[in-house]
């Protein structure tokens, strides 16, 4: 499909694409995957043993310690993007810190502090979920969707 | 001034590629290390599980327990017997079997299945009794505490503490 749109374009445009080719920096793919993996690990990490002080420490078990955990993770992940200090891990893990939980925090928090000039109401209160908002969508209809496989499968194919 | 910037701008280029190697090998070496760390707890692990495999301890079984034990010595013995059950606990009462048991950690897949298995084996053994099979940790050091006390309650204590347990076994949310 790509190659077949170059072949239309003019010579100055597909030599500007080959220039473009060779001067691009490319994105260290490796390296970002190894330290995304670092950072998302000590993540998880960080949250298991939260699960482990809930399960130790208070009346939880492993079943009812999944609902206080994901919500300390979160609560922490906004007081680190509120004194900015998310950020520079962001910065550092990619995917690694974006991806778990804590990243949902951010994003809430984050939408909230940019669009803080704007007032309360509409500025933080109508931009809050602004990127939020789509982790909350299709979270809920993936959800949705792994349930209703697992339904189909349990209740007829006999799993 | 711009002669001085060409000189810094130099000298940068011409140490870059030492200073990169350098953080490349100790980055390198810091990855190595983590991996070896995680493959050593692992070994550690597995090795302190092998140990815990071997005969129930049975030393907190003893005469001055509220209700006879046996049941939950028989439970034990059949539970171990299971293939990946790496540790046992149960506690009875004249009414109540709980039984709670720690499962290797790759068959913890297959810990449902294993849950409801283990039900059914001992429910045609203990058909008298109200039997709880639970796999949880929380459960199970609950279960490890009430066990250790055993001699320092009375019956109404053990009934009421083994109820709090199946209590919160079956808590959901």
């Amino acid at each position: 499909m790509a190659n077949e749109k170059r072949k239309n374009q003019t010579k100055v445009m597909q030599d500007y694409y080959q220039l473009e080719k060779k001067n691009e920096t490319k994105p260290p793919v490796i390296k970002n995957c190894v330290k995304a993996f670092i950072v998302g690990g000590i993540i998880c990490s960080i949250g298991q043993a939260i699960q482990w002080i809930y399960i130790y420490f208070f009346n939880f078990t492993e079943q009812t310690a999944g609902n206080p955990t994901v919500a300390t993770m979160i609560f922490l992940s906004m007081l680190l993007t509120g004194f900015g200090v998310y950020d520079r891990i962001a910065q550092f893990g990619g995917a690694g810190s974006a991806v778990p939980v804590t990243g949902f925090g951010n994003a809430v928090i984050s939408a909230a502090i940019e669009h803080r000039t704007e007032g309360f109401v509409l500025g933080v209160g109508g931009n809050m979920f602004k990127l939020a908002g789509s982790v909350i969508l299709f979270g809920t209809f993936s959800a949705f969707v792994v349930a209703l496989i697992r339904t189909i499968l349990v209740k007829w194919g006999g799993f | 001034m711009k002669s001085r910037n060409i000189s810094n701008n130099d000298k940068v280029g011409f140490r870059q590629p030492y200073c990169c190697k350098k953080e490349a090998a100790i980055r390198i070496l810091m990855v190595i290390s983590m991996i070896a760390a995680v493959f050593a707890g692992c070994q550690e692990r597995e090795a302190t599980n092998e140990r815990s495999i071997k005969p129930s301890d049975i030393s907190y079984w003893n005469n001055t327990a509220p209700f006879d034990q046996s049941p939950s010595m028989k439970a034990k013995q059949i539970a171990s017997g299971y293939d990946g059950v790496l540790d046992v606990e149960s506690i009875n009462t004249d009414q109540d079997l709980l039984v709670v048991f720690k499962l290797e950690h790759m068959k913890r897949f297959q810990l449902k299945q294993m849950e409801k298995k283990l039900k059914k084996r001992l429910e045609k053994t203990f058909s008298k009794h109200r039997l709880t099979v639970s796999s949880d940790m929380k459960i199970y050091l609950e279960t490890e505490k009430l066990a250790k006390d055993l001699d320092v309650l009375n019956k109404k204590e053990m009934k009421q503490k083994i109820g709090k347990i199946v209590k919160l076994s079956k808590e959901q949310t």
